[in-house]
């Protein structure tokens, strides 16, 4: 399945989730494009390939939290982004407390390259902010961005979040990084894009907060669900909307947490007991696991994980991919790439 | 207390034959406290006497030693050239001007030039402006075509030379004078065949061992060494020894003003006998403390760091004093002696306003400031001795030295990143041979997100420096920085790159074999097959259980999943479990365990076990009888030191840190 041809009439949504790792990318009319997180697989970084796949510059950057599984493949964008002039760069979005844990760690390898690698990100980031101030955006609750048509709104972290994650950092006190995580709100011509992150209810009810943001978040026409699935994800964003729509619920999985889990009382059991669907942009296994196909299963199905051993290979990018078309008025398209699947109960 | 220096003698004898020959260069070569100086002194003597000028050089420590060897040298020509001393002693004036106004005034004269242990070649690539110069001064001085050179030099020479005899006569030596103990000490040990082999420091402080109690040589077979003979004469002399651990940084004669200044007269009457008839030594010029004793001071360091400021401050104090009065007696070679040994005093207290109120006649100097001042840490002083250094650039002379440890100070402190930029940058562009240069300008560059940028000089860095066999020093100097920083940053391309650029003779190095084998480890982190821990050799990971108790339980296992726990949680634990089949081929996946699942498996209550991920995890089937069991063992966290690598200095997240805390 090739990816979809940009449309001035409609914001599109890609989303990359190839095992491990996240990707969300945004275009708005008449052509601005917002980046939110990235992912690597065969260490080629997403993000850059859809950018060059359509030729885009990208407005907005947002890292939402430091963790590997959404910093992966950022550098090279920013990198990339930042090579003209200073007016050029897009805004740079980060909440600056940037926990690099388990850089340069000699006994778990894991650890070294992931906190290593949010380690550089990182530095770009806050070397582009010195350099050019103007690209600076923290994230700071409640502040917006126009992307062309559209605007981008920060749901979370709150201020207690944000003051926890900084102190942690500085002192290497152990925290939930995804407690601080960043939740974004796209909104154009009404329809609205609910980018949930891996922003957590448990611990630390940040969905609850974020609804001091926006208190009606369960209706959205997108939902990129939050954390992976997981139980912890669950809040208010998540219920039922106050009137019946047609709402496309997306996920990436996490395959070194074995999320979302497909077991009765997990994360998909309780997501599909609101929505019909949920759009999974693979399996949480290794991505030289994931399979070519585009699957339509149960949740019942997922339980099995012999059940979908792949027998052909995904041929890497662009895989594992599921985007959608949000058009001014009417229901959204969807669009699904090798790999993914639609799960139903 | 003189001493007959009879192998000085021989030795100095056979250099005046060598030049009446006509020689121009001699080398008289021998250790440690065989009598090279006491050689040249003879030589001096007998030309002078003659009447033929000569001039003599003792090479000083300290990074300043190029500095002020150049001015010594011009301080004794100067009756003869006039305007040479000005222009020596000028900071406008660059060293390669000053040292060829004096190589020519020498040229002129037709004299001698005596030299005390001149520098030996050092790793140029690498040398520091210090070095440099000091290189410098050695090749044109030893150039020199109208001046004959000789040279005492602990190195064995090629040309014509003769190798000093280690002899002495004892009975002078022994002939004192001596007080109190050290008297009967030296009675005792006249006509001793034991004493023959030892050099006269050595006899002095077999005297003062025997004085102390211990009994002299020849009673037992034991032979003293210096070191040995020093801790023994010392023993429990607190105060001398700080006394003698203060001259050891002493690099001219002193006088009785300076022991006074350091408290000598408070000392007990046999200490102060130890002090003046054992350790010091009187000469034309006034005291001095042997080499060898001053060497083992420094070398031991008998002196806190602290202590060591206040003694170089407090020498830096005796040598203004001693500038002044020789000023006034217009003693004008002995007075800039003292002013240059000033500054190097005051340098190595770390006294930076005190430099900067002196009189410094080399750029250079401030630039060795610099040095002391930032391996004190001591990093926004150091820039400022830089930025001295700078203010005497020419655009023909650039101090590629100071704009780089500008740079690099301010690198330590995260500060100016721009500067910092800039500054690597010129020091890189007037001085591209030097591999720091390249190396610590790359590292910026990725410290501070600028990936693509680093490659790309690290690609002109690596075209620059095409590496032979035998240059291992310098993959280490260049690639093993880099590569470390690459590797800790998790960019494991990039780290590959210059792995792969390292010259194949430094890749059996500790700090290559460390860096593939961390990259290895990562690699297997990426594609997600990261199973063992590291402290399992590779080729051995395969041949488990590596956590059985007793390795006799492994003939009852009949199946084994290693693995490391990916991801724990409240449910339980994720595993990335390793699998090899019979042909040998490797498969990896995960399982899940619960708490419950870990209680059954394990020993530990459903409560207790914390298992973090990393941890290495071996699930194991083994007969119980008739039945299986299966049971997990598991490996916590262990430390680890990658040989030939220290922690990276400073630390990569600095900039990061600055900018972003107190937010």
């Amino acid at each position: 399945m090739r990816l979809p041809d940009v449309d001035d009439e409609a914001l599109q949504i890609w989303l990359f989730g190839p095992g491990t790792g996240e990707l969300v990318v945004v275009r708005a009319p008449p052509g601005q494009w917002l980046v939110v997180d990235g992912c690597s697989a065969d260490r080629e970084g997403y993000a850059q390939r859809l950018l060059g796949h359509y030729g885009a510059r990208p407005s907005l950057v947002v890292m939402t939290h430091p963790h590997l599984d959404h910093a992966s493949g950022l550098r090279e964008v920013i990198e990339t982004a930042t090579r003209g002039p200073r007016e050029t760069w897009p805004r740079l979005g980060m909440v600056p407390t940037p926990d690099a844990t388990g850089a340069g760690d000699l006994w778990d390898g894991f650890a070294s390259l992931t906190g290593g690698l949010v380690e550089q990100v990182v530095a770009t980031i806050v070397q582009r902010w010195t350099e050019n101030p103007a690209c600076r955006w923290e994230l700071e609750l409640g502040s917006s961005e126009l992307l062309g048509e559209a605007s981008v709104r920060v749901l979370s972290p709150v201020s207690a979040e944000r003051v926890a994650a900084a102190t942690a950092w500085m002192t290497g006190k152990a925290y939930d990084f995804n407690r601080a995580a960043t939740a974004l709100l796209v909104t154009w011509n009404g329809r609205r894009v609910l980018l949930g992150s891996d922003l957590v209810e448990v611990p630390g009810g940040g969905w609850t907060s974020a609804t001091g943001q926006d208190s009606s978040l369960a209706d959205h026409d997108v939902y990129k669900i939050a954390h992976h699935g997981s139980l912890g994800g669950l809040g208010p964003q998540s219920t039922r909307p106050r009137r019946p729509a047609l709402r496309a619920w997306l996920c990436t999985p996490f395959a070194r947490q074995g999320l979302p889990r497909a077991g009765d009382g997990n994360g998909l059991d309780r997501l599909l007991a609101i929505e019909d669907e949920i759009l999974l942009t693979a399996l949480p296994r290794a991505h030289g696991e994931q399979g070519g196909g585009v699957h339509a299963v149960s949740r019942a199905d997922l339980q099995d994980p012999a059940k979908f051993v792949a027998t052909e290979r995904t041929s890497g990018f662009p895989d594992c991919w599921v985007s959608v078309r949000v058009p001014k008025m009417g229901p959204v398209d969807v669009t699904r790439g090798p790999g993914s699947f639609l799960v139903r109960a | 207390m003189t001493t007959a220096l009879l192998g000085a003698s021989e030795a100095a004898k056979k250099a005046l034959e060598a030049l009446h020959a006509g020689e121009r260069r001699f080398v008289i070569v021998g250790g440690e406290g065989t009598g090279k100086s006491g050689a040249l002194n003879i030589v001096r003597d007998v030309l002078v006497e003659r009447g033929d000028p000569v001039y003599r050089l003792a090479m000083p420590r300290g990074e300043d030693a190029a500095f002020a060897g150049t001015v010594a040298l011009a301080a004794q020509l100067d009756p003869r050239a006039s305007d040479l001393l000005p222009r020596v002693l000028d900071s406008r004036v660059g060293y390669d001007d000053k040292l060829g106004r004096v190589a020519c005034a020498l040229e002129q004269t037709r004299g001698t030039l005596l030299i005390d242990d001149p520098p030996a070649r050092g790793g140029e690539l690498t040398a520091s402006i210090f070095d440099t110069r000091l290189g410098e001064l050695r090749d044109r001085l030893l150039q020199l075509r109208e001046v004959r050179v000789v040279v005492a030099s602990r190195l064995p020479s090629a040309g014509p030379s003769t190798t000093i005899r280690p002899l002495f006569d004892l009975s002078s030596v022994l002939a004192g004078p001596w007080s109190g103990a050290l008297a009967p000490a030296a009675r005792s040990l006249q006509d001793s065949a034991a004493l023959s082999g030892y050099s006269p420091v050595e006899v002095r402080l077999i005297v003062a061992a025997v004085a102390a109690g211990q009994p002299p040589p020849g009673v037992s077979s034991h032979r003293w060494d210096p070191s040995g003979l020093l801790d023994v004469v010392l023993e429990g002399e607190t105060e001398l020894r700080r006394i003698v651990a203060t001259l050891a940084f002493v690099r001219m004669p002193f006088d009785d003003a300076l022991l006074e200044a350091l408290g000598s007269a408070a000392l007990p009457e046999k200490s102060r006998a130890l002090l003046h008839e054992v350790l010091l030594l009187r000469t034309g010029e006034g005291r001095v403390l042997h080499g060898l004793i001053g060497r083992r001071a420094r070398g031991d360091e008998w002196l806190s760091p602290d202590d060591r400021s206040r003694a170089h401050a407090l020498i830096a104090e005796w040598h203004r004093a001693s500038f002044a009065a020789r000023t006034s007696a217009a003693e004008v070679p002995a007075a800039i002696a003292h002013e240059v040994e000033l500054v190097h005093h005051l340098t190595e207290a770390g006294d930076l306003d005190g430099v900067f109120a002196a009189r410094v006649c080399f750029p250079e100097q401030y630039d060795a400031l610099g040095k002391v001042l930032s391996i004190r840490g001591r990093h926004a002083d150091a820039v400022r001795a830089y930025e001295r250094a700078i203010a005497f650039d020419q655009p023909e002379r650039i101090d590629a030295y100071a704009h780089h440890y500008l740079a690099y100070n301010l690198d330590v402190l995260a500060e100016q990143e721009k500067r910092v930029l800039a500054e690597y940058t010129v020091a890189r562009d007037a001085q591209p041979t030097h591999p720091w240069f390249w190396g610590r300008r790359i590292c910026f560059l990725v410290t501070t997100g600028r990936l693509d940028e680093a490659m790309d000089a690290w690609a002109e860095a690596a075209a620059r420096f095409q590496l032979d066999s035998g240059e291992e020093g310098l993959a280490a100097e260049l690639h093993r920085s880099v590569a470390q920083l690459l590797v800790h940053r998790g960019q494991i391309a990039q780290a590959r790159r210059v792995l792969r650029d390292v010259p194949r003779g430094a890749r059996s190095s500790d700090w290559f074999t460390s860096l593939d084998g961390w990259l290895q480890e990562l690699e297997a982190a990426e594609r997600d097959e990261l199973v063992f821990p590291p402290h399992i050799p590779p080729g051995e990971r395969w041949d488990g259980p590596h956590l059985l108790r007793d390795p006799g339980d492994a003939e009852r296992v009949v199946e084994w999943q290693p693995g490391r726990i990916a991801h724990a949680d409240l449910e339980g634990i994720r595993v990335r479990v390793g699998k090899r089949d019979a042909l040998g081929q490797v498969s990896f996946f995960y399982r899940d365990l619960s708490h419950d699942d870990l209680s059954r498996l394990t020993t530990y209550s459903k409560h207790g076990l914390q298992l973090p991920a990393g941890t290495f995890v071996e699930l194991l089937v083994a007969k119980d009888g008739d039945a299986t069991r299966e049971q997990l063992l598991s490996w916590p966290r262990q430390s680890r030191r990658l040989p030939g690598l220290s922690p990276i200095f400073p630390r990569p997240d600095r900039y990061i840190r600055r900018a972003l805390a107190g937010r």
